[in-house]
C-alpha cells in the first residue's frame, strides 16, 4: 500500500439559525470530518479533489447533515452524496447514497 | 614598574618584617655575646673606703698595718694567739656600709687580685644586707656570703661566679636562721671583706690586694630573651592584625567584584534572552519566525513519537495580498498583517504556535490536535477573517491548507502536503479550507 494525500474541502452551511446556534454543532462537524476522512469511499475515490457543500439543519433534538459534491462532473459517483445524523451520545454514521 | 614593585612588596611585606626581626634578633644575640659588657673595677689603691681589720675586734691580739701603693694596698699582719680563729684583712665599704650597698647580683663573675706573702687560704666575704636579719649598728648581722680560696702566686686574679659563694654556716648557726632562708644574696652588698683564711699560720704575713672587678652584662640574658620573645610575639600579633585587615579588605573587594560580575551576568542573560527572543520573533507581528518555529516543531514531533499526540499544521495565506500592497501601499499591507495576527491569536489556544512563514503566509502548529479539529479551527478562522474588518479599504480573506503530522515523517513532507492543500485552496477560488487527507492506492 502506497500512501499519498488528497485535498478534501468541506463547506458547511446551516439551513436555519437554530441549527447554526446548536451547541453540539461544532462537535458534530469535527466528528463528521473525521469520519469522512476515514471513509473508504472517500479515501479510495478517483476524484482528485473532493469538495463537498454540507447543509445541516435540526430534526428534533438531532442535527442532520447532507453533503453534495459541488463539481457536477462527478455528481454521479457513489461518494458524491451522503447524509449523516448527529445527536448527543450517538456515534456518527455517514451514509452514501450512490449518487441518487 | 611601580605596580610590579607594589605586587612584590605585597607578596613579601610580612616576610620582610620577619626577616628584619630575625636579623635584629641575631644582631642582639651577637651584641650580647660580644659586647654589652658591664664592667666595674674597684681599684683599692685609690679607693678611700678601705680599712684594715683584725681579730682584735673579737678579743684577739693579732696586729695589722695597711699601706697604699700606686697600684694596690698592702696589708702586713702578724697573727697571734688569743682569738680562737685569728685573722687579719681589710674591709671595703660600699654605700653606707650598713644598709645601703651595691647590687652585685647582675654580675656573673667577680675577679679578685690578691697576692699573698705567706701560706694559707684567703677568705672573701660579700656582706649582704637583709632586712630580716639586720640588727641596728650590728655589723655582724650582715650576711656572710663567703668564698675561701688559695690565691695564686702570679698576678692573675682569682675568678668567681656568684654560685660559688656560700653563706657561712657558723653565721647561720649563730643567728639561728632557717637554712632555707640563708641563701646567697648579692643584691645589696654594703661591705666586702678580704681576710686571711681558716687556720692561717700564726706569725707574719702580707696580703697585696690590687682590687676587685665585677663583670656582667648590661642586660641579663633572661631579660634579653624575654624582650626578644615579647618583640616576636608583638610582631606576630601585628602581622596577624594586618593579615586580618588585608583579608577583610580582600573579602570586601571580592564581594564587590562578585556582585559586579553577577550584575553583568544578569545583564548578559537579559540581553541574551532578548536577543534569543528577537531572533525567534517576527518584529512586525510578534509571531514566531521560522527559527522560533523549529524548536517547537521538534518538541511536537517528539510528543507525537512518544505519546502519540496528534499534531496538525494549518498553513494560511492572505488572498490577493499583493493587490492590497500595490493598491494601498505597504503600510496598509502591514496593517493587514498585524490585525490578522491579532485576530488569529484571539482564536487559537495558548498551546498553538502562530508563525509568520514569510510574506503574507502564516502557519499555525496545533499541538494535540487531529486534522479534523484543525480543519474545524481553520474553518472558524476563515469565517472570522471573512467577517472582520482588518482594514477599512476592503475585505480581506484567507485560504487555508491543513495537514496532520505522521510519526517519523520528514517535516518537509508535512509542509509540502500543507502547501499543496493551500495551493489547492487558492486554485479552488480562495477563501476556503482544504485538508490534505490520505489517499490509498
Amino acid at each position: 500500500m502506497e500512501l499519498d494525500f488528497r485535498p478534501l474541502v468541506l463547506k458547511w452551511k446551516a439551513d436555519t439559525p437554530e441549527a447554526e446556534a446548536d451547541s453540539s454543532k461544532d462537535s458534530c462537524v469535527i466528528q463528521i470530518t473525521a469520519t469522512l476522512m476515514r471513509e473508504p469511499l472517500v479515501v479510495k475515490s478517483k476524484v482528485e479533489e473532493l469538495e463537498y457543500l454540507v447543509i445541516y439543519g435540526k430534526e428534533g433534538e438531532k442535527l442532520v447533515f447532507e453533503g453534495f459534491v459541488t463539481d457536477k462532473a462527478v455528481s454521479g459517483k457513489p461518494e458524491s452524496h451522503w447524509t449523516a445524523t448527529c445527536g448527543k451520545g450517538e456515534k456518527v454514521v455517514v451514509n452514501f447514497h450512490n449518487g441518487q | 614598574m611601580s605596580q610590579i614593585m607594589q605586587k612584590i612588596y605585597a607578596l613579601f611585606r610580612m616576610n620582610i618584617l620577619i626577616f628584619v626581626l630575625l636579623a635584629a634578633t641575631v644582631i642582639a644575640l651577637f651584641a650580647y655575646q660580644n659586647g654589652l659588657d658591664d664592667i666595674e673595677f674597684l681599684n683599692l689603691s685609690d679607693y678611700p673606703y678601705v680599712i684594715a681589720e683584725s681579730d682584735s675586734a673579737d678579743g684577739g691580739t693579732s696586729a695589722i698595718a695597711l699601706e697604699r701603693t700606686d697600684s694596690s694596698i698592702i696589708v702586713d699582719y702578724e697573727l697571734r694567739e688569743g682569738y680562737a680563729y685569728p685573722y687579719a684583712g681589710v674591709k671595703i665599704f660600699l654605700g653606707d656600709g650598713k644598709t645601703r650597698g651595691k647590687d652585685l647580683s647582675h654580675y656573673d663573675s667577680i675577679f679578685v687580685w690578691v697576692k699573698p706573702r705567706g701560706e694559707g687560704t684567703v677568705r672573701l666575704y660579700m656582706r649582704g644586707y637583709d632586712s630580716a636579719f639586720y640588727r641596728q649598728d650590728d655589723e655582724t648581722s650582715l650576711k656572710f656570703n663567703e668564698v675561701e680560696f688559695f690565691p695564686l702566686e702570679e698576678t692573675y686574679p682569682a675568678v668567681f661566679v656568684p654560685q660559688e659563694f656560700r653563706v657561712a654556716s657558723w653565721w647561720v648557726a649563730q643567728n639561728e636562721i632557717n637554712v632555707h632562708k640563708a641563701r646567697v644574696d648579692l643584691s645589696n652588698i654594703p661591705l666586702i671583706e678580704i681576710q686571711t683564711g681558716t687556720n692561717a699560720p700564726l706569725g707574719y704575713g702580707t696580703l697585696e690586694i690590687r682590687g676587685l672587678c665585677f663583670k656582667g652584662k648590661k642586660i641579663a640574658k633572661v631579660d634579653l630573651v624575654t624582650i626578644l620573645v615579647v618583640i616576636w610575639f608583638v610582631t606576630f600579633f601585628i602581622i596577624l592584625i594586618i593579615r586580618f585587615f588585608d583579608y577583610s579588605r580582600e573579602r570586601v573587594a571580592n564581594k564587590r567584584k562578585q556582585e559586579e560580575l553577577e550584575k553583568n551576568l544578569a545583564a548578559l542573560q537579559i540581553e541574551k534572552s532578548e536577543y534569543e527572543k528577537s531572533s525567534k520573533e517576527d518584529p512586525l507581528t510578534g509571531c514566531l519566525n521560522r527559527a522560533g518555529f523549529s524548536s517547537i516543531l521538534l518538541r511536537e514531533q517528539e510528543n507525537l513519537s512518544k505519546n502519540g499526540c496528534p499534531v496538525s499544521f494549518v498553513m494560511l495565506d492572505i488572498d490577493h495580498f499583493k493587490d492590497v500592497n500595490d493598491t494601498y501601499g505597504h503600510s496598509v499591507g502591514d496593517e493587514v498583517l498585524v490585525n490578522l495576527t491579532r485576530l488569529i491569536r484571539d482564536k487559537i489556544r495558548n498551546t498553538d504556535a502562530l508563525v509568520r512563514w514569510g510574506g503574507e503566509e502564516f502557519v499555525i502548529l496545533c499541538s494535540d490536535t487531529p486534522i479534523q479539529n484543525a480543519q474545524f479551527l481553520a474553518e472558524k478562522l476563515r469565517v472570522a477573517i471573512e467577517g472582520a474588518t482588518l482594514i477599512k479599504q476592503q475585505q480581506v480573506t484567507c485560504s487555508f491548507g491543513i495537514a496532520e503530522m505522521i510519526p517519523g515523517e520528514d517535516p518537509k513532507k508535512l509542509f509540502e502536503r500543507a502547501d499543496k492543500a493551500l495551493y489547492s485552496a487558492k486554485e479552488g477560488g480562495r477563501n476556503r479550507v482544504v485538508s490534505a487527507m490520505f489517499k490509498r492506492r
